[in-house]
């Protein structure tokens, strides 16, 4: 059954189980990864088998409020389009492969090392490039952007400090690849500015968020980072 | 491997490098920690904890006894989150050993830390004992824990982490002397809220006197938060 519901369309899939009665949402979703990650790895039935088994396992996780996971992959596993991206630009160190996914979406992400900057570069299941993480300093990034930024978080909080700061690029296959290999702007690359800080707002309680800036430094969106439970590290 | 990595690597050996010095006693020592959420600032954490010999260097072959209880621990400390990664905790702990009971208050702070493969915890705490017939005890501790995920980069429920700990305890009793703990422990996480750990909490006592020993606990803890 699990097999020949893979043939589906992703999209026809994903209606098919949206539309299941009395099926909670989250097991709709649950679901759906699943069979859509089954696709990926080119309907092979005994990984498949494998997978779902190990999404049964995780299941209970939704509970929780932590909304992504990950778990390593061997480039086996990986589509070919996926291995093809990577190859071609020719990076310093081994690429580690991971799946991830959310309640919403699944993805395939490369990590690694180049020229002493972590890349972190993802694909949606079926090998297509979604879009490309440089980890920054903040003096790298340009003056007017950091000024802009500077502005807008000092007017959100009363007091914040930057932990980590990626570049994000989008764009398509061949402007990706020149980006990368030129280091210079390119047409048709999304230029982004992905920023992660703890900042303290009113309650004078300080949190750790997420935020998206676009090139000229303009806010786009921000979501709040939820810790994992740390009572281990505590006692 | 960076700076920080090595460092930590190094606090490990240095307190490793002190093994098989002078008594040796071991032991198990199972915990259970249970922490309940009051509102986002604040919960409840108490443990009970116990300890019970199975060898002593001091004893002959005959004399040593299988299993020997030493003590139990009841302890309840509130927590109040300063923030995402830091937290103070002032709290109580009751011990009962050798058929007589002995008060402790705590106090710690901690600091979390997360990157890019593994969580890094430092926690300051300092506590005073009080106990019938025995001088007041005061201890200032340091303890750093990693914790790292081995599937991955951070740790999903139903896997397997690692979990490394070194800490370092200054014991004011009349006299001073140092303590150094070091505790690997293999950990699994059933949920966020369910965690089991398995492991050795190795001590060396008195450090800085020829009187030192040795001890090698067998812990098992379980975490669990509602």
């Amino acid at each position: 059954m699990v097999y020949l519901l893979s043939f589906l369309p992703e999209k026809r899939l994903h209606h098919l189980i949206v539309s299941i009665p009395l099926f909670p949402n989250i097991l709709k979703s649950f679901l759906s990864a699943s069979l859509c990650f089954g696709k990926f790895v080119h309907l092979k039935m005994r990984t498949l088998f494998f997978y779902i088994v190990l999404s049964a396992l995780f299941f209970p996780a939704y509970g929780q409020e932590k909304q992504e996971k990950e778990m390593r992959i061997s480039p086996e596993d990986v589509p070919e389009k996926a291995l093809e991206f990577i190859d071609s630009l020719h990076l310093d160190n081994k690429i580690k492969w991971y799946f991830e996914e959310d309640l919403n979406s699944v993805s395939i992400e490369a990590k690694t090392k180049h020229k002493k900057k972590r890349y972190s570069i993802e694909f949606d299941t079926l090998g297509n490039i979604q879009d490309v993480e440089i980890q920054l300093s903040w003096e790298e990034l340009p003056e007017t952007t950091q000024n802009t930024i500077c502005a807008y978080l000092s007017a959100v909080f009363s007091d914040f400090r930057i932990k980590k700061i990626q570049l994000h690029y989008e764009g398509s296959v061949q402007a990706l690849i020149d980006q990368l290999k030129s280091n210079k702007p390119v047409d048709g690359v999304i230029i982004k500015y992905e920023i992660v800080l703890k900042g303290k707002e009113e309650d004078r309680f300080w949190k750790w968020y997420e935020y998206t800036f676009l090139e000229n430094g303009k806010h786009e969106k921000r979501s709040l980072i939820i810790f994992r439970n740390t009572d281990n590290l505590e006692y | 491997m960076n700076s920080k990595h090595l460092f930590f690597s190094a606090l490990f050996l240095i307190s490793l490098s002190a093994f098989a010095q002078g008594g040796f006693n071991a032991g198990v020592l199972p915990s259970l920690n249970i922490n309940k959420k009051i509102n986002p600032r604040w919960k409840l954490n108490t443990t009970a904890a116990s300890r019970f010999y199975f060898y002593q260097s001091d004893f002959d072959a005959e004399e040593n006894p299988h299993f020997l209880y030493e003590l139990a621990d009841f302890s309840l400390l509130v927590n109040n989150r300063l923030s995402d990664d830091q937290s103070l905790s002032l709290g109580y702990l009751i011990r009962y050993q050798n058929s007589a009971f002995a008060h402790r208050i705590i106090q710690q702070y901690t600091l979390l830390s997360n990157y890019f493969a593994f969580r890094l915890s430092h926690r300051f705490s300092s506590d005073q004992t009080f106990q019938k017939e025995e001088a007041f005890q005061l201890r200032l501790r340091y303890r750093i824990t990693s914790e790292f995920a081995l599937m991955g980069q951070s740790v999903n429920e139903k896997e397997f982490y690692l979990k490394v700990g070194n800490e370092y305890l200054g014991i004011y009793q009349e006299t001073l002397a140092l303590e150094i703990r070091a505790t690997p422990f293999l950990g699994y996480l059933f949920t966020d809220n369910n965690k089991i750990e398995l492991g050795v909490d190795y001590r060396l006592r008195e450090v800085i006197s020829p009187s030192r020993s040795t001890r090698l606990w067998c812990s098992l803890n379980w975490y669990l938060s509602f």
